[in-house]
């Protein structure tokens, strides 16, 4: 391609007319602007026709509106009172192809009766799973130190906020909330 | 040349047969925690820092005393594993009561601990039951003041070799089958001798074992210096 | 028999005429490996560029490799590692090389940056020399990290998770970022899926194409001379005394200046294959089973650094620096070429220059040792595990016992050694005693403070005092308890 457009010069130079280069016809010049022109813009419309789809796959999180679902947590029951114990769910938009990744684990607090917290696994601070010790009734993240109390109040460490918290509903005797995405700080009433 | 045809089968053998320090083995592989086994390692994760090994020794009594072994009940050392005792300072170590555990961890546990158990170092004086109401306060003082105040002191408050034992803190930490335990199988890698080595003449019976049980228990305070009206063990 | 040797040289020639009439294989060659540098250039300090490119072959053969047996599915891509790992034929022994041949590119590239950086490399005329480099080191990090997540254990799950969470600190887009990211709104198959395509095909497309382009640069504008102290570079000399170079001590890259980066290359390849050979592949650690919340996350080598930062910032800029920082580095490193461009190269004469890379690199190294070590993180079975040594046992009261068992109890040793053995998150407690008064032990364990919680709310009474009267027992033999120096004043007063 170099060596072509060195070597002619003066047949693809645009007609500006100098002593030296002699003049294209007029009528084959607008002919060949005109092929040009529409060469460009039809391939502009096919780019379009190829890239807005594209663009639409791709940046389709932008697009969708952010969706919840209810799932059980099991029966209340299952929740003594007074304590923190662990809880699973299946993701409600899970996939048959997510393997292990379908099962959400959250933490499940009964105050008494029908009032309870249900946490987030994931820190507030860099979402890495906390772990309930009931001896000092403290969360403590693995990765880098954060620490919440019972309530999921930050107690010491990174985080810039206490625990992530589920909506939650009691469904005859059953324990639903409202789950299907990771909680970040982008979600401020999490 | 013949030799290197005769060393190319032989190196080639030898790059076969050594094992790459770099290769993993199905030893390496990643263990869930629910499915590490095997006693040393269980004890070592879970009780060791509280009750120590006989090695070493903790704050909590050792469960290699072969006394406390012989006489708790294989069943009493299950539910304690499982369950902790509430309201003092044993967690419950079994899944279904928050812990990591999961049965057939507790149950290595133990028959771990149950094979722990050794007859041939126990003292021939009868042992105390494990379990036994509490008996008479006024009797359990004369049984305190004769086997246990030469390290404690008289009143129990601190002697010259040990610390009080009738602090209202330490009571309300303690549960009176603690108070028992400790009566019976002593702290022998702190200093304290068993029932039958604190007087090796006259070890206590059973019957002083609940007296001085029940004298140390009505030390118990509430937190406005009172006596409780019902034992913080039974809470 | 008599072989016509004669006969065969001219059959050899003749093809060999007909390949190049047609390719122009003789003239590219000598446009490329045959085109002059500067003698001067074929150093020691020269060889690292190459060195990397030698590492990113690798990467793709033992890649391609990988790729016949792993599945990019959530479902069984972690049993596919296992496979490689524990039973294919030599599939452990690719999977290191692999892992160490990446630990090796970039920490060549890192080398190759900073020979680039003190050797004034990006200065005029090479300004698009260094930008193609930027982005070359933006996409092995970024195959660094995607590669990660392809192992698809729990280092992988949870670090998708920070990945995650980074993103949900920006502000206004932060949830459709999230989301863009993990391909959903949570980690799961499509999450997988999309950092696949982009460790397979994404990322290695662009770094083939923008070694191409550096390449490019390398023949257009030449490599760097070796710098001379006081020898400025100025936009309107530097190209004639370039071509002056050229001319006078000019060599044929290829044989003439060569040597060392073969010489390198073998090393470089031995190294990745020892380190294969003797240390093995990493991993994989758990299962991505997010019930697994046993899980003790940890990013790869070269991205410690930034788990230690993560866990040494104040929390009140930590979000402003997470996504500020990275813009900021960033756009110093774009601009160096345009504000820096001229003037002196040798590092001889650029202390500010040396300075900064001494800096930036023991500050690197300090970070990622941190990272080894993450004095941060509370232990999770110090409580349990631990024991303490019998001198901080023997000779204590019931009630000092009682308080033993209620360290270990309320999980103190998670985050506080006593002898070493425990967390570091808080300060060891081996000699608390000498430090804190009662009062102060008491104030510290109730209120917390000073990034501890506060445990009032889960001790009685009985365990504070029990806790405490313990805890002012733990201090070097013969050495009394601390006391409160201004309480002892006021009564002399």
């Amino acid at each position: 391609m170099n060596q072509e457009s060195d070597q002619a010069p003066i047949t693809d130079a645009p007609c500006a007319c100098s002593p030296s280069t002699p003049c294209e016809d007029p009528k084959k010049k607008t002919r060949r602007e005109f092929m040009l022109a529409l060469g460009l813009g039809l391939n502009a419309i096919a780019g379009a026709a190829v890239g807005i789809p594209l663009l639409g796959y791709v940046f389709s999180s932008f697009l969708k509106p952010h969706e919840l679902d209810w799932v059980i947590l099991g029966s209340v029951e299952k929740f003594p009172e007074g304590k923190t114990r662990l809880g699973n769910y299946k993701n409600p938009f899970h996939r048959s192809w997510d393997g292990s990744t379908a099962d959400i684990p959250c933490w499940v607090r009964r105050i008494k009766g029908n009032e309870f917290q249900v946490f987030a696994i994931n820190c507030a601070h860099l979402g890495c799973p906390v772990r309930w010790f009931e001896e000092s009734k403290l969360f403590m993240c693995p990765c880098h130190g954060g620490a919440y109390y019972e309530d999921g109040e930050r107690a010491a460490g990174p985080p810039p906020r206490g625990l992530y918290t589920y909506e939650f509903k009691i469904d005859n005797g059953n324990l639903m909330i409202l789950a299907g995405a990771l909680p970040t700080l982008a979600q401020p009433n999490a | 040349m013949k030799k290197a045809l005769f060393f190319t089968p032989v190196l080639a053998l030898t790059l076969a047969s050594c094992n790459p320090p770099g290769k993993p083995t199905l030893a390496d592989k990643w263990k869930s925690p629910a499915d590490v086994s095997g006693f040393t390692n269980l004890y070592a994760q879970n009780c060791l820092g509280c009750h120590g090994d006989g090695k070493s020794i903790a704050g909590s009594i050792t469960l290699k005393n072969p006394l406390y072994l012989s006489i708790v009940s294989e069943d009493k050392l299950r539910s304690i594993t499982a369950g902790g005792v509430p309201g003092h300072n044993m967690p419950a170590l079994a899944i279904e009561n928050g812990g990591s555990l999961s049965n057939e961890q507790i149950e290595t546990i133990v028959k771990g601990l149950i094979a722990w158990r050794d007859v041939s170092k126990l003292p021939t004086a009868p042992i105390p039951p494990y379990s036994a109401p509490l008996g008479d306060v006024a009797a359990g003082k004369a049984a305190f003041s004769q086997s246990c105040a030469s390290c404690h002191g008289n009143d129990g408050s601190g002697g010259p070799k040990a610390g009080s034992v009738v602090d209202k803190n330490y009571l309300n930490l303690v549960s009176d089958q603690y108070l028992r335990t400790v009566t019976i199988a002593g702290r022998p890698e702190l200093g304290c001798p068993d029932f039958a080595n604190r007087d090796p003449a006259t070890p206590m019976t059973p019957a002083s074992v609940a007296n001085i049980t029940a004298w140390l228990s009505s030390h118990r305070l509430n937190e406005f210096n009172q006596a409780p009206t019902s034992s913080p063990a039974n809470k | 028999m008599k072989v016509p040797i004669q006969k065969l040289t001219d059959l050899g020639l003749g093809v060999f005429n007909w390949v190049d009439d047609r390719l122009h294989v003789k003239k590219i060659w000598e446009s490329t490996a045959g085109h002059h540098v500067p003698q001067s250039a074929g150093s020691w300090f020269y060889v690292f560029g190459s060195a990397t490119l030698l590492c990113f072959m690798l990467q793709l053969v033992t890649g391609i490799m990988l790729a016949l047996v792993y599945v990019p599915s959530a479902d069984e891509a972690y049993a596919t590692l296992e496979y490689l790992t524990y039973h294919q034929q030599l599939g452990w022994f690719l999977r290191a090389m692999h892992y160490w041949g990446s630990d090796f590119m970039v920490g060549i590239m890192l080398l190759h940056m900073t020979q680039v950086y003190l050797f004034g490399a990006y200065k005029y005329p090479r300004e698009i020399t260094w930008l193609s480099g930027l982005a070359l080191l933006v996409c092995t990090l970024g195959l660094a990290f995607t590669g990660q997540v392809m192992r698809f254990d729990e280092d992988a799950y949870w670090g998708l998770g920070i990945g995650a969470s980074i993103m949900g600190r920006v502000p206004f887009i932060g949830q459709q970022l999230v989301d863009f990211m993990l391909g959903g709104q949570i980690i799961a198959s499509e999450t997988l899926s999309r950092f696949f395509a982009l460790h397979v095909f994404v990322l290695p497309g662009a770094v083939i194409a923008l070694v191409s382009l550096h390449l490019r640069m390398v023949l257009t504008k030449g490599i760097n001379e070796y710098p001379v102290p006081g020898m400025l570079v100025r936009r309107e000399t530097y190209d004639k005394e370039y071509a002056a170079i050229l001319k006078k001590e000019g060599v044929p890259f290829f044989p003439k200046a060569i040597d060392k980066d073969i010489i390198t290359s073998a090393f470089v390849i031995g190294g990745i294959v020892a380190c294969a050979f003797f240390f093995g592949p990493k991993g994989p650690g758990g299962p991505a089973d997010p019930l697994q919340i046993n899980a003790n996350p940890r990013p790869d080598f070269w991205f410690l650094w930034i788990f230690s930062i993560a866990a040494l910032m104040p929390a009140e800029i930590e979000t402003f620096a997470l996504l500020v920082g990275p813009a900021v580095v960033g756009l110093i490193l774009v601009a160096l070429p345009f504000l820096n461009g001229t003037g002196e190269k040798s590092w001889r004469r650029r202390p500010v220059a040396v300075i900064v890379t001494l800096l930036v690199w023991i500050s690197l190294g300090i970070l990622t040792y941190l990272g080894t070590t993450s004095p941060w993180s509370p232990v999770m079975n110090a409580w349990s595990a631990e024991v303490t040594p019998d001198a901080q046992i023997l000779h204590r009261t019931p009630l000092q016992l009682q308080g033993a068992i209620t360290l270990q109890y309320k999980q103190c040793r998670n985050c506080h050694a006593i002898e070493g053995l425990g967390g570091e998150r808080g300060p060891s407690l081996s000699d608390v005693g000498m430090r804190l008064t009662k009062p102060q032990l008491v104030r510290q364990v109730v209120q917390g403070g000073g990034n501890m919680p506060a445990y009032g709310q889960n001790l009685s009474p009985s365990e504070v005092e029990a806790l405490v009267a313990y805890m002012i027992t733990l201090r070097a033999e013969g050495v009394p308890p601390a006391r409160d120096v201004t309480l002892s004043r006021n009564t002399k007063n």
